[in-house]
């Protein structure tokens, strides 16, 4: 129990009506009912006091009429006005009578008292008296009762009653305020207090526990209910605390595994970035070198005198091989663009793992960044295991793993190659005996425009024919590594999946070097691109591609009339030369698309030569045009553009030109088609 | 005049209220001009006689030498509805004004009353009849002549009567019945 020093510091120290707007409510609540009530209950008592009040009056003037009637009659009829006017005197001074007078024949005969303003009751008696047997009228006896008295008596009882009514309700109300402070409002604090502490750290907090006895009348109660549901609550709090405590470490961990590869992302974005533009410089620097002898061999033979020097064939072999160096370098470029875009298509086929490597060795340049080296081959691979690769892209890989391995070999190095069966792929292994590379530097092996450091040695090369080379082997399905040791030397790891079924051996048909849409024959035999070219023409030289290999033949049975359509002058001019290795063929020439068109239409030629871009009308615009008219549908085109991108050759031959040939000209190329062509044409 | 009357014995105001009222049809044995206050009332212009209004005291002894003035010195009682004793006695050492005339003669055994007030012949008749000997003091205060009067609704009746009483006046009836009624009641 409690006592009364704690309930009242229950009351005040606690400040139940100051923190607490539910006591506050509840305190509102009991004064305003009761108040309410209390105005009803003193509204009916006072109602009753009222009627209480008048009834008396009635009563007494009853009693009037039954004590005094006679008296007041009988000195009425002996009209003895002294005992009349005691009489009246003597009514008047009972409660609430006011006024009393009696009338006859309609006059005032006797009174007492004075009528004022106020709230009356008036009543009329009439005095008789019995005479000759019957009842005589004297007179009419009015009697007059104030209310105000009764009024007066009530307010006075209403002040009584509102003031111990209100002292009741203050009672009451604080009553019920401590017990409802004792009952229920400070477990309510409690539970808020123990919410909070929740708040702050719910992990070691014991369960809610009210202060007061677990057992009681009534119980469990709404109380009990709370605390159940706010342990639950509490409970809950917790357990979802431990799985955000877990979730924000998984997180974490997550954020720095993210942030390490992003960390290392960018390193490599960065790595690249800065390969790029060493690519950029070298590039430069590799696209000066041959230009500068094709501009300077230019220069000895335009500025010659005459008699030209005794030597222009071998200026001009000079010119011709830089030229062919520039052209390797930008096929090298296109190949890295092409296989990186996803624009190569394989045709895979079973190949002897052997022959391929023994025709790449083959096929290597002769001298190689001077160095020579011995290439030695081992395999242990038993005869009748095929591998599955592009024919082509295979002799690229190998050629160009073998020059680098020559190249970059110590003077008279070893090369070894070695062929065995490991599981279900056919692994080939290069090892030279070279300066090996660091760690670091193998990293940045596969990266392009990455030379190792070399950029700025003398070492030729781009920094694209690894990435070339791994890209062509993971495309074919296989993989490729590199182990090196500083000192020792490297080796590079090509595995290409074996063969389902083992085929017999020789069969060594060409296939194309490139399908359609690169179906433009003058890339057969595109060079092999290669990181480190030791010499302008010593890689991956294709037939036809290049006009250094023999002069072309003169032929007089081809005949015809052919017009090409050209913007630049000196093109024109270049084609005109080539055409005299065909002296009976017509040679004509219109400078842009709409001239070419009406020459064709005055009179159309066996064969129209056309340069794609061109200011006006371009060559398709041009193609499309004679494509309408009847009379020039007919008329063989020949695309001739600086445009190599595979996908221009497609767009090309699919718009309907017989054939595509890309500047620089490939002489030989280029007089092939067109006998080609006139030769369909007259058959 | 053949009409029978029925005589009935009242207090004295209110006989006249009831005949001014109607209620009766006549008072008598009324002093003059009594319509003023009561307007119903005709005055039979023919006195029945003169009524002495005279004082009575227990015993012999008291004498009023100077009227009205000489009752100061007593206690005196009256009966209600006496005007000219309201209208007179001014001064007393006190008043009394009993119901009826038949209270005075107690009062006066008892020594309640020095001298009580009445006329001549009812306190004559009422004395005599109720056994009581007072001592009629003399002369009368006053003498005045007494009247009928009848209700207004009576009116046409009031010459009539007032010629019988004068007949009954001329040929020695009055006179007779006076004698005959009046003074065996005369006190000694």
């Amino acid at each position: 129990m409690i006592d009364a020093r704690s309930a009242g510091r229950l009351l005040l120290d606690r400040a139940i009506l100051r923190n607490n707007g539910i006591a506050r409510r509840i305190m509102l609540a009991l004064v305003l009912v009761s108040s309410m009530v209390t105005a009803v209950i003193t509204a009916m008592e006072l109602y009753r006091d009222y009627q209480v009040d008048v009834h008396g009056i009635y009563e007494r003037v009853d009693s009037l009429r039954s004590v005094y009637l006679p008296a007041l009659s009988d000195a009425v009829w002996i009209a003895d006005d002294t005992q009349v006017k005691l009489v009246l005197d003597g009514l008047r001074n009972l409660r609430d009578i006011e006024y009393l007078w009696i009338e006859v024949d309609g006059v005032v005969r006797w009174s007492s008292g004075a009528r004022n303003a106020g709230r009356i009751k008036e009543q009329l008696i009439p005095l008789t008296h019995r005479y000759r047997g019957r009842d005589l009228v004297l007179g009419q006896l009015h009697v007059v009762a104030s209310l105000d008295g009764v009024i007066d008596r009530l307010l006075s009882s209403l002040v009584v009653l509102l003031i111990s009514n209100a002292v009741k309700t203050l009672i009451v109300t604080l009553v019920m305020l401590l017990l409802f402070q004792i009952m229920v409002g400070q477990h309510l604090e409690h539970i808020a207090g123990y919410l909070r502490g929740l708040r702050s750290d719910p992990g070691d907090v014991d369960g809610l526990r009210l202060r007061r006895s677990e057992h009681g009348l009534w119980r469990p109660d709404a109380l009990d209910y709370v605390t159940r549901a706010v342990n639950q609550f509490q409970q809950e709090v917790q357990r979802s605390n431990a799985e955000i405590r877990e979730l924000n470490r998984s997180l974490e961990q997550r954020v720095v595994s993210r942030t390490l590869e992003l960390e290392a992302a960018q390193r490599t974005a960065e790595q690249a970035n800065r390969a790029k533009s060493e690519f950029l410089s070298g590039m430069s620097h590799e696209l000066r070198t041959p230009l500068n002898a094709i501009l300077g061999f230019s220069d000895m033979l335009r500025f010659a005198s005459e008699p030209l020097p005794p030597t222009p064939h071998e200026h001009a072999g000079h010119i011709q091989r830089a030229g062919m160096h520039l052209l390797k370098l930008i096929d090298g470029l296109l190949d890295l663009t092409s296989i990186e875009s996803g624009a190569v298509q394989l045709l895979l086929e079973d190949i002897d793992p052997l022959e391929a490597v023994q025709q790449a060795i083959q096929g290597l340049p002769t001298q190689l960044g001077g160095i020579d080296a011995d290439i030695g081959i081992e395999s242990r691979l038993r005869p009748e295991i095929r591998m599955r690769g592009d024919r082509t892209r295979v002799r690229q890989v190998l050629i160009n793993l073998l020059s680098n391995a020559v190249k970059y070999n110590r003077p008279g190095g070893t090369v070894q190659v070695t062929l065995e069966q490991v599981d279900e792929r056919v692994h080939i292994g290069v090892r030279d005996s070279g300066l090996g590379m660091s760690v670091e530097q193998q990293n940045g092996l596969f990266q392009p425009f990455n030379r190792l450091g070399r950029e700025r040695s003398t070492t030729p090369g781009l920094g694209i024919g690894l990435v070339i080379t791994r890209d062509l082997v993971e495309r074919m399905g296989g993989t490729m590594s590199v182990e090196s040791q500083p000192g020792v030397g490297s080796t590079f790891h090509v595995e290409l999946p074996v063969a389902s079924a083992p085929v017999a051996t020789a069969h060594l048909a060409r296939a194309p070097l490139a399908r359609a849409p690169l179906a433009g024959a003058h890339l057969e035999g595109a060079p092999v691109a290669d990181s480190h070219p030791a010499s302008p023409d010593s890689i991956g030289a294709g037939e036809g591609v290049a006009t250094g290999g023999d002069a072309p033949r003169v032929r007089d049975d081809v005949v015809g009339r052919v017009l090409y359509i050209e913007d630049d002058e000196v093109n024109r001019l270049l084609m005109a030369s080539i055409l005299e290795w065909r002296p009976r063929v017509v040679f004509e020439m219109e400078t842009d698309g709409a001239r070419g068109l009406l020459a064709v239409r005055r009179a159309p030629p066996d064969l129209v030569l056309v340069d794609l871009l061109m200011p006006g009308l371009d060559g398709f615009q041009v193609l499309a045009a004679l494509r309408e008219q009847p009379e020039t549908r007919a008329v063989p085109c020949i695309a001739v553009s600086a445009n190599a991108m595979p996908q221009d050759i497609s767009e090309a031959l699919t718009a309907g030109f017989a054939a595509y040939v890309v500047k620089p000209v490939a002489m030989q190329l280029l007089l092939r088609e067109i006998d080609r062509v006139l030769a369909a044409d007259a058959a | 005049m053949d009409i029978s009357v029925d005589v009935t014995t009242l207090p004295a105001e209110r006989a006249l209220l009831n005949a001014n009222s109607g209620v009766d049809d006549g008072d008598a044995l009324r002093i003059g001009g009594m319509q003023q206050a009561y307007p119903n009332l005709i005055q039979v212009p023919e006195k029945i006689l003169d009524a002495d209004f005279v004082a009575y005291a227990a015993r012999p002894g008291i004498a009023l030498p100077g009227g009205w003035p000489a009752l100061k010195p007593y206690v005196v009682a009256y009966a209600v509805g006496y005007k000219i004793f309201d209208a007179n006695v001014k001064e007393a050492v006190e008043i009394t004004r009993t119901r009826s005339i038949d209270e005075l003669f107690p009062l006066l055994a008892l020594g309640r009353a020095d001298v009580v007030l009445v006329d001549r012949w009812q306190g004559n008749w009422i004395a005599r009849h109720d056994g009581y000997r007072p001592t009629l003091i003399e002369p009368p205060l006053a003498q005045v002549s007494m009247y009928i009067y009848l209700n207004r609704k009576h009116a046409a009746l009031v010459p009539e009567l007032a010629r019988a009483m004068a007949a009954m006046k001329s040929d020695g009836t009055y006179r007779k019945l006076f004698e005959q009624h009046l003074v065996p009641y005369d006190l000694p």
